[in-house]
C-alpha cells in the first residue's frame, strides 16, 4: 500500500511532463517561406557581434546559443526566414 | 529475555537524504523545460545532498557506510539470480544489489550535477557534448530509478516486509539467525493474526 503511495506520484509526475517540453517563449510568425540554414543563421548572429556556440530549431524559431561582446551567455531567438532577432534572452 | 524484534537500520540523515533527493530530483526533472531558476537551484541542492551523503558513507552509522554495502560483482550477480528465483538471502542493511544501485545512482547524479553546472559556465555554454551527456545520464538515471523501485518491491514481497516504510521510519525486522526459531515465530505470528482476525 505504502509502495503505491510513493510509486504512483512519481510515475504521474513523469507522465505529466512528457507533453510539456516545448519551452521557447519566443514565437516566430509567417515562417512559410524558405528557411535559412543553421550556418546562415549562425553567420547572421556572428555579424551582430555574438560568439555563436550552437544553433537549434525551437518550434517556429531558430535558437542561437552564444556569448555577447562582454562574454555573457545569451540565447537569441531568430526568425527562420528573415533572420531577424525576435527575442534576446540574457542569462545571468 | 527475548531480544527486541525490531532494529533501527537507517539513521535520520540517511532517511532525510533519501527523501530530499527524491523530491529535488522530481522538481529538477519537472522544471527542466519550464524554469531555469528552479532547475538550477534544485540541481545545487542535489549536489549538496550528494556531497554530504558521500561523506556520511565514510563516517556515518553502520548501515550508511560504503564498507557495509559494497560487494564484489560475483556476489551481486549471484544475489540477483537468487532474487529472480525468490530465494535470495535477507539482509538487514543494503543487500548486494541495493548497494550496487546506490553506487550507480551516486555516480550518475554526480555526472548530471557536474555537467549541469558546466552548462551554465561561459566555457561550456552551448557546447553540445556537455548537454548530451547531461541528458543521456538523466535518462540512464530514470532507468536506474525504475529498477530500484522494482528491486524494492521484489525484496519487500520476498521477505514480507515494507521496505519503503523502513526508509521512512528507519526500523526493520531483526534478522533471525536461527531458521528453526524463525519458522516458529512465523507460525506463532500467523496464529496470532488469525486470532486477531476472528476477534473482529
Amino acid at each position: 500500500m505504502y509502495k503505491i503511495l510513493f510509486v504512483v506520484p512519481m510515475i504521474a509526475a513523469a507522465l505529466s511532463l512528457t507533453p510539456a517540453y516545448a519551452s521557447g517563449d519566443a514565437k516566430c510568425e509567417n515562417t512559410s517561406g524558405e528557411w535559412l540554414s543553421h550556418e546562415a543563421i549562425g553567420a547572421k548572429a556572428a555579424e551582430l557581434g555574438y560568439e555563436v556556440r550552437k544553433v537549434e530549431t525551437d518550434d517556429s524559431c531558430y535558437e542561437v546559443y552564444a556569448l555577447d561582446e562582454n562574454g555573457g551567455r545569451v540565447e537569441i531567438y531568430m526568425h527562420p526566414v528573415t533572420g531577424a532577432v525576435v527575442k534576446l534572452e540574457t542569462k545571468s | 529475555m527475548k531480544p527486541p524484534s525490531k532494529i533501527k537500520v537507517w539513521d535520520a540523515f540517511v532517511r532525510l537524504f533519501h527523501w530530499s533527493l527524491v523530491v529535488s530530483f522530481v522538481v529538477a526533472w519537472i522544471s527542466a523545460e519550464q524554469s531555469d531558476r528552479v532547475h538550477e537551484w534544485s540541481g545545487y541542492l542535489i549536489a549538496a545532498l550528494l556531497i554530504t551523503r558521500i561523506a556520511w558513507g565514510f563516517v556515518g552509522t553502520k548501515h550508511a557506510r560504503f564498507s557495509s554495502f559494497i560487494y564484489n560483482p560475483v556476489t551481486i550477480l549471484k544475489f540477483l539470480l537468487d532474487s529472480l528465483c525468490f530465494r535470495a538471502k535477507r539482509y538487514v542493511g543494503h543487500n548486494p544489489a541495493g548497494g550496487a544501485m546506490i553506487i550507480a545512482l551516486l555516480v550518475c547524479l554526480l555526472v548530471i550535477t557536474t555537467t549541469g553546472i558546466m552548462m551554465i559556465t561561459t566555457t561550456f555554454w552551448g557546447i553540445k557534448w556537455v548537454e548530451e551527456l547531461h541528458e543521456i545520464t538523466v535518462n540512464l538515471t530514470l532507468g536506474l530509478i525504475f529498477l530500484h523501485l522494482a528491486g524494492v518491491l521484489l525484496a519487500s514481497l520476498e521477505h514480507q516486509e515494507n521496505l519503503v516504510m523502513s526508509m521512512v521510519t528507519g526500523w526493520k525486522r531483526r534478522n533471525e539467525k536461527n531458521k528453526k526459531r524463525n519458522r516458529m515465530v512465523q507460525k506463532r505470528k500467523k496464529k496470532k493474526a488469525q486470532e486477531n482476525w476472528h476477534g473482529f
